[in-house]
């Protein structure tokens, strides 16, 4: 699960965070690289918000330490890491204006006071917002807010960002611009990002890496795509995207791939993954999307799965329908483009599936 | 005019009269050109409040009870704010007790309190009764109020802002200094105001533990066993009835000003 990294920024050595008997982060070892834009993804509850603390300085770990660049933060406080933190409700001083709050980070730094003002003023230059250096917090939107307390943690320059949720109040279109703004700047500074969200969209959006957080532990580090083609157990593949999972029995491993006798699909050679012993019970996994769909009865029906829609769901540019099939319990979800012809049919149509060999993921756990 | 608002009116009207027209008797006779306390009214005069300014014990009563007052205030203010911040901010052990405890003068007679402190005073300690007594005496009862007016403001309190003064490199008191007194600066001055007001007219407590210095509230009882010393009361009463309008006032003014501009300097 580690890494081996030219030089990480972040170094998290079997870190535990214990409340009572509650193992809110239990024995995390990774390592995030300079630069790097990583992300702590998993539901409300699975350690990751305790995990940024801990990285921030505003909690200790029970068991183990953490290093940023390369020094121990063993009993280093908040005030003396080389960490700024964007909070979830963004925190900005009430009794502060914009320019003020921006400038906080700066107040005790041997600067003159127009170099001050002028980080203070690039900063609101970076974040767009320059011409509202004089307001108070309560008189600005949300995103501007939000914006604003990003320019207050990076004017002081730090080596890492925190970001706790940074966009989870902002409404779904705000959202999407303040990820792109986000990204632009990130790659503008060049710091090391680490964002802590629920929202598998924004984490795939934006990260170079994600670690898949579940009952504090990472389930699975990895890039976006890995995470989202190559799941390496059930968990992990439920919770990014939507999945069709089959049941499936191991009838032989064989050096090309691994004979399965599967639910609904029948007998099939899926390539290894994990250790597999023949006989023993297995999951399959298929994104909807890999799934192509035939309103007609093609030419060749070999390996295609014969079905019926049973459910239809308009997603605007796309559809999603489930396909019940003989012998495997649950519909088959299959997504389609809208721009295919016959899009938006009647429920009850037999239809054929087909689909790429390769698009079934083995899943040992 | 919506249905029933016109006898809540009245209501209103009645309940307010109700509340203010025994003190507004006060001012009218102050201004009144005898010593009886009746009407129909005599004539104007302000020869009462000049006579107050020539009574030198009433002066000094007053100059007392200003005295215990501002210091029972300053005193219980801070360890409000010190209390509160310790029972709202860290999972303390034993807080809610603590909090429990603090109330306690809240409910207990203060004639027991009274009882009690001047035995401590005068039987276990031997100290001699003062002003110093009184006015320890007054933060204990003043303490529960300063603590109920800041454990609302600092309940009400942001943790993440604190946090993030922390993280934006400021020391725990550079925090407290620039983020936590400011927000907190309404419920300090409300703590103080309350606190002044409570120990001013306070009379049981300082009836026990006065030593030879009186406060303002033991003059004016002390004095109505005079009938002719009553007008100088009235015109007393109405001189502390306006003070307490103005504090009022200055203290809404306060609050609505803001602590934004009062607190925010130039970085």
């Amino acid at each position: 699960m580690v890494l081996e990294l030219e030089r990480p920024m972040i170094s998290l050595r079997h870190v535990s965070r214990h409340y009572g008997p509650i193992r809110a982060v239990d024995d995390v070892t990774l390592d995030i690289a300079a630069g790097e834009f990583f992300s702590l993804l998993g539901p409300s509850g699975c350690g990751k918000t305790t995990l940024l603390r801990m990285l921030g300085g505003f909690d200790a770990p029970t068991f183990g330490e953490v290093f940023i660049d390369g020094k121990s933060m063993a009993g280093v406080p908040a005030n003396r890491r080389p960490t700024n933190m964007v909070f979830q409700n963004y925190a900005l001083f009430p009794h502060l204006s914009i320019r003020e709050n921006v400038g906080y980070g700066l107040l005790n730094r041997k600067m003159t006071k127009a170099a001050v003002a002028d980080r203070v003023a690039q900063a609101l230059e970076m974040i767009r917002l320059g011409h509202l250096a004089d307001r108070w917090p309560h008189q600005l939107s949300g995103g501007q807010r939000q914006r604003v307390a990003l320019a207050r943690a990076l004017v002081c320059e730090p080596k890492v960002l925190l970001l706790d949720e940074p966009l989870g109040a902002l409404d779904k279109k705000l959202r999407a611009e303040m990820q792109s703004e986000l990204r632009r700047i990130q790659r503008a500074v060049g710091i090391t990002f680490v964002l802590v969200t629920h929202d598998q969209e924004e984490a795939l959006t934006l990260s170079d890496r994600i670690a898949i957080m579940s009952a504090g532990r990472p389930l699975q580090i990895g890039d976006p795509r890995s995470l989202y083609e190559a799941p390496e157990n059930r968990a992990v593949a439920e919770f990014i995207g939507e999945m069709n999972f089959f049941r499936a029995e191991v009838q032989a491993v064989r050096p090309e791939g691994t004979s399965v006798r599967v639910d609904g699909l029948g007998d099939l050679t899926v390539a290894t993954r994990g250790t597999v012993a023949a006989g023993s019970a297995v999951t399959l996994a298929m994104r909807p999307e890999k799934i192509v769909l035939s309103w007609e009865r093609p030419p060749h029906t070999d390996g295609m799965i014969e079905g019926r829609v049973v459910s239809e769901t308009y997603l605007g540019d796309r559809c999603q329908y489930g396909v019940a099939v003989a012998n495997h319990a649950a519909p088959i979800r299959v997504v389609t483009q809208n721009n295919m012809p016959g899009a938006g049919r009647q429920q009850d149509r037999p239809v054929w599936l087909d689909y790429p060999r390769e698009a079934l993921l083995l899943l040992t756990m | 005019m919506r249905m029933g608002s016109r006898p809540l009116f009245v209501f209103a009207v009645l309940y307010v009269i109700f509340l203010y027209a025994p003190a507004m008797l006060l001012p009218l006779f102050s201004f009144n050109d005898a010593t009886m306390i009746a009407f129909p009214l005599n004539g104007f005069t302000l020869r009462w409040y000049e006579g107050l300014l020539g009574n030198a014990q009433l002066m000094a009563a007053f100059k007392n009870s200003l005295v215990v007052a501002l210091c029972a205030a300053a005193i219980s203010t801070c360890i409000g704010i010190c209390g509160a911040k310790a029972v709202t901010h860290r999972k303390l052990r034993g807080g809610k007790a603590a909090v429990g405890l603090i109330m306690l003068p809240l409910v207990v007679p203060s004639i027991v309190v009274g009882i009690s402190l001047l035995m401590l005073a005068r039987h276990v300690l031997d100290i001699e009764l003062s002003l110093w007594t009184v006015g320890i005496g007054h933060v204990l009862l003043c303490v529960p109020f300063s603590m109920l007016v800041m454990m609302s403001r600092l309940e009400g309190f942001d943790r993440s802002l604190e946090e993030a003064s922390l993280d934006l490199g400021q020391s725990r008191w550079g925090t407290f200094r620039r983020v936590t007194l400011p927000l907190a600066l309404p419920g300090i001055v409300a703590s103080f105001l309350l606190s002044f007001t409570v120990s001013l007219d306070e009379f049981v407590l300082a009836f026990f533990l006065a030593g030879n210095e009186t406060t303002l509230p033991i003059y004016i009882f002390s004095q109505l066993r005079f009938p002719s010393r009553l007008p100088d009361v009235l015109a007393l009463g109405s001189c502390i009835l306006l003070g307490s309008c103005l504090l009022v006032l200055f203290a809404e003014w306060l609050r609505r000003r803001g602590i934004q501009s009062a607190f925010s300097r130039g970085i």
